[in-house]
C-alpha cells in the first residue's frame, strides 16, 4: 500500500539545536495517526515541515508519493490543514473569512460555505467578526477552513484545543467518519493523549525531536500495565493472606493493595474467593488499566513518569 | 477560476473591509484641502494677512494659480505619498503575520509567488486610486476656490507631473513589503517608512538628494524650485530600487522559513 503521508530521516536544527532528529514516518489511506508529544517535542516542527512551511535540514517529506517541494504545489488541492492556533481575519466575519479560503481553493460554488458551517454548527455565527468568536469557535473555524473542499488529507495541530466537552465529541465524530467512510487520511498532533487514543489507529510518541515510539491502537491496549487493586478492612492481614496464598502484591501509595501477576488480574474472581474464606471483608475490588498520560510518560521517561 | 485573480479578489476585499484603508484616505484627504486653503489665502491677501503663520506658509506656494496648485499637490503626492502609500503596503503585507493568518497562505494549490503578485497588484490598485482621489478633489477644490490660469495645456502638464510623481512615489513601495515580510509583522515597515522621509529630508538638505530613491519623486515634483535636477539616471535609481525590493520579497516569500 502506498503511503499517503510519508517522511524519510526527517530532521530539522536551529543553530545546533535539534527540533526534529531524523524522523521516518508513513501514514496510509483511511488511517488516523496520532502523533503526540509534550510542548516542545517537536509537533508543530513536524507538521510545518509536512507543509512545506519550513524546509527540512534533512531528509523529505512525502504526499500521495510526491516531494514536498515549491514545484510540487498541486498536492495541496487535497490537503486541508491547521497548524497550531487557528487565526482568521478580525475584521470579516465567519463566512466572509470562509469565503476567502473557499476562493484561494478556487471553488466556484458559494455553497460549500453554507455546508460547511452547518457542519460544524457555524451558521448561527456566520455574521460574527472573527475577532468576537469565543475560542471553541474559532478553533470550529479552522477546523472548517481545514475541510472547506473536501480535501483527501487533513493535518491538523491540536484539533481539539479550546473545545468543549460536546465540540470535543463532535469533531472526535467528524474525523472518525471521514476517515472511516470517506476513505480521508488524517494526520493529527495533540497533546491530549487520551483524546488521540480514541481516535487513532496508529500513535507515534515524539519526544525531544525523536520520533520515540509507534504504536497500533490494538498494540497499544496490549502495552498499557494493568493492576488489581484491592481494598478491606484489614490491608496487612489481606496482604498478609495474598502472600500466603503466592500472590505478590504492595501496598500503594493511596493505601490500596495492587497485584500486578497476570494470573490475579484474570482471575480476579479467585482473588475475592480466596480473601472471602480467609474472612476479609473486600470494600474493593477493581482491574485497573494504565491510562495512556501515564503510558506516556513512562515511554519518555519524562519527569512524574512512573 | 484563475488563482491569480482569485487571489487579487481576495486580497481586494480584505483591503475593501478594513478600517486601516478608510482611516488613510480620510487622512490623505487632508493634503489637497491644505493645498486649497493656500491657494485661497494667497487669492484672498487681506484674508492671509489676517491669518498669521497660516498665512505666512502659505507664501511657500507662490502665486494662486493652476501651475503652482498642481505644483503643491505635486509636492504633496509625492512627501506625503512615501508615508501614506508605504503604510497601505505595510498593511497589505504586515498584517498577514500580524493577524497569524499568513500560514493559511503558504500551502496552496498553485505557485507561492501568486499571493504575493497579488498582494502588490492590490497595493499597487490601492495606492493609485488614492492618488486618483487626491488629484480629483484637488482639482474640485480648484475649481471650487476658482484659480486663475486653466488650460488644456497647463491641465495635461500638471497631470502629467502628478501622474510621473504618483508612479515614482508608488514604485518606492517594494521595499516596504520587503520590510514587513521579513520583520513578519507592520511595525517595522512603518518605522522604516517614517526613516526613509527623514533621510530623504537630511539628504535632499545636504544636496544628494538626486541619488537618493525616496528624496527623488518630491525632487521630480519641482519641490523648492528643484525643476530640471532630476534626470533619467535619477529616475532610474527609483526603478532599480523598486525593482530590487520585488524581486528580494518574491524570493523571500519563496524561500524563507515561514514558521
Amino acid at each position: 500500500m502506498q503511503a499517503v503521508i510519508q517522511t524519510e530521516s526527517l530532521s530539522k536544527s536551529y543553530k545546533g539545536f535539534h527540533a526534529l532528529d531524523k524522523v521516518s514516518l508513513q501514514v496510509n489511506k483511511g488511517e488516523i495517526y496520532g502523533f503526540i508529544g509534550l510542548n516542545g517535542a517537536g509537533k508543530t516542527t513536524m507538521i510545518r515541515m509536512l507543509l512545506g512551511m519550513i524546509k527540512p535540514s534533512e531528509g523529505a517529506c512525502f504526499i500521495n508519493g510526491k516531494r514536498v517541494s515549491l514545484h510540487n504545489y498541486s498536492i495541496w488541492k487535497d490537503v486541508g490543514y491547521m497548524v497550531e492556533t487557528p487565526y482568521a481575519y478580525p475584521e470579516l466575519t465567519v463566512k466572509e473569512n470562509l469565503d476567502i479560503s473557499r476562493r484561494l481553493h478556487s471553488i466556484r460554488d458559494p455553497l460549500v460555505v453554507t455546508t460547511i458551517m452547518e457542519k460544524l454548527n457555524l451558521t448561527r455565527y456566520a455574521d460574527k467578526r472573527a475577532k468576537n468568536l469565543s475560542l471553541g469557535n474559532a478553533q470550529r473555524l479552522g477546523i472548517a477552513k481545514a475541510l472547506l473542499h473536501n480535501p483527501k488529507i487533513l493535518i491538523l495541530d491540536e484539533p481539539v484545543n479550546g473545545l468543549d466537552p460536546a465540540g470535543i465529541v463532535e469533531v472526535r465524530e467528524l474525523l472518525m467518519d471521514l476517515a472511516t467512510n470517506h476513505g480521508v487520511t488524517v494526520f493529527i498532533s495533540s497533546h491530549l493523549l487520551s483524546e488521540v487514543a480514541k481516535i487513532s489507529t496508529k500513535i507515534g510518541i515524539i519526544h525531544e525531536g525523536k520520533l520515540q515510539q509507534e504504536i497500533s491502537s490494538p498494540e497499544l491496549n496490549q502495552l498499557l500495565t494493568r493492576k488489581l487493586l484491592i481494598n478491606t478492612h484489614n490491608q496487612p492481614s489481606t496482604l498478609e493472606t495474598l502472600r500466603q496464598e503466592g500472590f505478590d502484591s504492595n501496598l500503594s501509595k493511596e493505601g490500596l493493595i495492587e497485584l500486578q501477576s497476570q494470573r490475579a488480574i484474570d482471575n480476579p474472581e479467585n482473588i475475592a474467593r480466596v480473601l472471602i474464606q480467609h474472612g476479609h471483608s473486600l470494600t474493593k475490588l477493581t482491574v485497573e488499566e494504565e491510562d495512556l498520560e501515564s503510558y506516556f510518560l513512562r515511554a519518555t521517561q519524562a519527569k512524574g513518569g512512573n | 477560476m484563475n488563482p491569480i485573480f482569485n487571489a487579487i479578489q481576495t486580497e481586494l476585499f480584505k483591503l475593501r473591509k478594513s478600517k486601516m484603508i478608510r482611516i488613510i484616505f480620510a487622512a490623505f484627504s487632508i493634503a489637497p484641502l491644505m493645498g486649497g486653503l493656500f491657494m485661497f489665502i494667497l487669492k484672498n491677501p487681506e484674508l492671509a494677512e489676517n491669518t498669521g503663520l497660516i498665512g505666512a506658509k502659505a507664501q511657500i506656494a507662490g502665486e494662486a494659480n493652476w501651475p503652482s496648485y498642481f505644483g503643491l499637490l505635486a509636492q504633496m503626492i509625492a512627501i506625503g505619498g512615501i508615508l501614506i502609500f508605504g503604510f497601505v503596503t505595510s498593511w497589505i503585507f504586515g498584517r498577514e503575520y500580524t493577524d497569524r493568518t499568513v500560514k493559511d497562505l503558504i500551502a496552496l494549490p498553485f505557485p507561492r509567488g501568486t499571493i504575493i503578485l497579488a498582494k502588490f497588484i492590490t497595493a499597487f490598485i490601492a495606492n493609485i486610486l488614492l492618488s486618483l482621489y487626491i488629484i480629483v478633489l484637488g482639482i474640485l477644490l480648484g475649481l471650487l476656490i476658482v484659480l486663475p490660469n486653466w488650460s488644456v495645456s497647463i491641465l495635461s502638464d500638471g497631470l502629467v507631473t502628478l501622474f510621473i510623481t504618483t508612479l515614482l512615489t508608488v514604485a518606492l513601495s517594494t521595499p516596504v513589503a520587503l520590510v514587513a515580510c521579513y520583520g513578519r509583522g507592520y511595525l517595522a515597515p512603518l518605522g522604516f517608512v517614517v526613516f526613509m522621509v527623514v533621510f530623504s529630508q537630511i539628504i535632499a538638505a545636504i544636496g544628494y538628494g538626486a541619488f537618493f530613491p525616496w528624496a527623488i519623486p518630491a525632487l521630480f515634483s519641482g519641490i523648492s524650485g528643484t525643476e530640471g535636477l532630476i534626470g533619467i539616471e535619477n529616475l532610474m535609481i527609483v526603478i532599480v530600487t523598486s525593482i530590487i525590493g520585488l524581486v528580494a520579497t518574491f524570493y523571500w516569500w519563496r524561500y524563507a522559513d515561514h514558521s
